[in-house]
């Protein structure tokens, strides 16, 4: 069996004229990356139209890919930049104020005593799809520099030190900036620090 | 809420966003999308090399013209570089090959196209267009004297090069999947045939050869009839960089080869698959439908009679598969002399022409369901059959045939003099020269209308 190549190997085949090579790095990181955009902008088929567009966009650029830098890396940076154009294009979403109320009032006292219960069992949230389609809502009402922290670190589980490489910010930033995100996502749900 | 229970919650509820996964379509898109960049940065490659090698000849061209020459000799100069450059530039535009759909579903999209085209009938092929197949169906592509290709069910194949209009070349197809069968002619030669899958490429060395991509697109198998067939893996891993890339297959031989890795050491045919590859023999056969009647100006008897009729259709077959069922009614008809099974059959043959209409046989099926209406006494039908002839295909050779039937019909059965006389006349003044015409002539005496 051929050893697995490392995506760096692959891109840099991709850049010589082997399309299989680019093929296969579309089949590797295609649901990453859609998952990406669609928590960026909460449209399941715009999500697929703009991550089509980064593959596309990634393999006409490739010629500016640096084998040195992780394919990865530089992949979710166009995805980055290309969900960001289609919110500024298309105006999904727009960024609320901080203090707008996402959540019915019924919705907010379900959830409220729900998270808040100490008792609550988290794998019995994890399988809530009330609860997956309200998050949802929340995530595509916060602003976007917390809605990319939050997809890279919290729900892709990046390290912060590879997020911050991709939004362009330092480690440090990226951990500030997280703790922002995760304090007024609860505060939305109606769940706030003592 | 403390802070650390807070983010413990907020974690919790991160978990209950489920990854969601790409659709079908967006695959296909993808597909779609890529080849396109692929051709378009192919092209953008080309166009560079071209460019430079123009502005490398034009320079030349500037520095020998320059300098204290006569008019009279730069003009003649320009003018032999013009009439070369277009001679060039025509001879090395792509030779076009034709596609046509042999049966079922067969679907085009040409290169700057979004959607697919269903293939209705023969079209010409442009290099980037993708051929697609459905269940069932069968392409045939077709340069003359040159080469054929016949794409096999659920098959996608792609025009990646054309051989230029005049002098060698090369032409390359790629096989995203599915299985075609290749012939290339003597006309070819010194032409490179290249046929591309993603596990490897084989290129044709004068022959005919088939070529199979395995549903998950990682494997092709190259099976050889005539001639030899280079095959190549089209990518060598660093571990087998010494191995030889690619193999020759002769005739009677097959080879097998895998993304990443190395064809494998020819074999011999199994007897099964020597037979499948006797398709080959066959492309670009067309159906016969033939009537057995002699040609002599009293042939409308003999189609009356009824008379017997040829079909002769090689595979691909172009006439649809109710022929078969049609043929076994008919002969069921006859044994058991039930009429309703006659009428069934002509039903049967009626779907043939109205479903799937083609010239190539219509006149000649519609003339004998037609005598077959007459031969079972439903003469209003027999008329009606004969009359779409001569609507549909009035210039058909077949087509004065049917006009004196409907006239016999009208005198001998139906009794309407009226309406027969103006049948005959209509044959005399629409088809003067035909044998029927005589017929007429000789029968009842009236004369060619002037």
């Amino acid at each position: 069996m051929a050893e697995r190549q490392t995506d760096e190997i692959l891109a840099a085949r991709a850049k010589e004229g082997d399309t299989g090579a680019f093929e296969e790095l579309f089949h590797r990181h295609k649901t990453a990356v859609l998952n990406f955009i669609y928590r960026l902008i909460g449209n399941r088929e715009t999500a697929e139209e703009v991550a089509l567009d980064v593959f596309m966009k990634a393999y006409k650029n490739l010629y500016l890919y640096d084998p040195e830098r992780k394919f990865l890396t530089w992949l979710y940076t166009i995805a980055r930049n290309q969900a960001k154009n289609s919110l500024r294009d298309k105006k999904y979403f727009k960024d609320v104020s901080l203090e707008t109320q996402v959540l019915g009032k019924d919705e907010a006292v379900t959830l409220k005593d729900m998270i808040a219960d100490p008792r609550a069992d988290p794998l019995s949230m994890a399988e809530s799809a009330e609860l997956e389609g309200i998050a949802q809502k929340i995530l595509n009402s916060m602003p976007a520099e917390y809605r990319e922290v939050i997809t890279l670190c919290s729900i892709q589980g990046m390290v912060y030190e590879e997020a911050g490489r991709i939004i362009g910010i330092s480690t440090a930033m990226v951990a500030v900036r997280l703790n922002k995100a995760k304090e007024l996502f609860m505060k939305q749900l109606g769940v706030e620090l003592e | 809420m403390k802070r650390q229970e807070l983010f413990d919650r907020f974690d919790a509820v991160m978990a209950s966003l489920k990854p969601v996964s790409p659709s079908v379509a967006f695959d296909l898109e993808f597909k779609r999308r890529f080849s396109e960049a692929v051709a378009d940065r192919y092209k953008e490659t080309l166009y560079n090399r071209l460019t430079a090698k123009a502005i490398a000849v034009i320079e030349a061209l500037k520095y020998s013209l320059a300098g204290p020459r006569p008019v009279l000799v730069r003009a003649l100069a320009t003018f032999v570089f013009l009439v070369a450059s277009g001679l060039y530039i025509y001879s090395t535009q792509p030779s076009i090959p034709a596609i046509s759909p042999a049966e079922g579903l067969v679907l085009v999209q040409g290169k700057d196209k979004a959607g697919w085209e269903k293939l209705s009938m023969a079209r010409a092929l442009k290099t980037g267009d993708v051929i697609m197949t459905g269940d069932g169906a069968q392409a045939d592509i077709k340069l003359t004297n040159m080469y054929a290709i016949r794409i096999k069910q659920n098959a996608k194949l792609k025009i990646a090069a054309l051989t230029p209009r005049y002098g060698k070349g090369s032409a390359r197809f790629e096989l995203i999947e599915g299985k075609a069968l290749i012939n290339v002619g003597e006309g070819f030669k010194g032409s490179k045939f290249i046929m591309d899958t993603r596990a490897g490429t084989a290129t044709a060395l004068g022959t005919k050869f088939a070529v199979d991509v395995s549903k998950d697109e990682l494997r092709s198998k190259v099976s050889v009839l005539e001639g030899k067939v280079k095959v190549n893996g089209s990518y060598r891993p660093k571990s087998l960089m010494l191995a030889r890339s690619s193999v020759t297959v002769d005739a009677g031989q097959k080879t097998e080869v895998s993304v990443g890795g190395l064809p494998l050491t020819p074999q011999r045919l199994m007897e099964k698959e020597w037979s499948e590859l006797e398709e080959l023999y066959q492309l670009g056969k067309k159906p016969q439908v033939i009537l057995l009647i002699k040609n002599t100006p009293d042939r409308v008897r003999q189609l009356l009679t009824p008379c017997p009729i040829y079909i002769s259709d090689e595979s691909p077959r172009e006439i649809p598969q109710i022929l078969d069922k049609a043929i076994l009614k008919i002969a069921d008809a006859v044994k058991t002399k039930d009429n309703a099974k006659h009428l069934e059959a002509i039903k049967l043959l009626e779907r043939i022409v109205e479903e799937s209409p083609n010239p190539k046989y219509d006149a000649q099926l519609l003339l004998y369901i037609g005598a077959y209406y007459e031969y079972l006494s439903y003469h209003e039908e027999a008329i009606k059959t004969f009359d779409k002839i001569l609507i549909r295909y009035p210039d058909s050779t077949l087509a004065s045939l049917a006009q004196v039937a409907v006239g016999v019909i009208y005198e001998e059965k139906l009794h309407d003099t009226v309406k027969a006389d103006r049948a005959f006349r209509a044959v005399l003044k629409r088809y003067p020269y035909s044998l029927e015409a005589l017929w007429v002539e000789s029968r009842i005496g009236i004369k060619k209308v002037s």
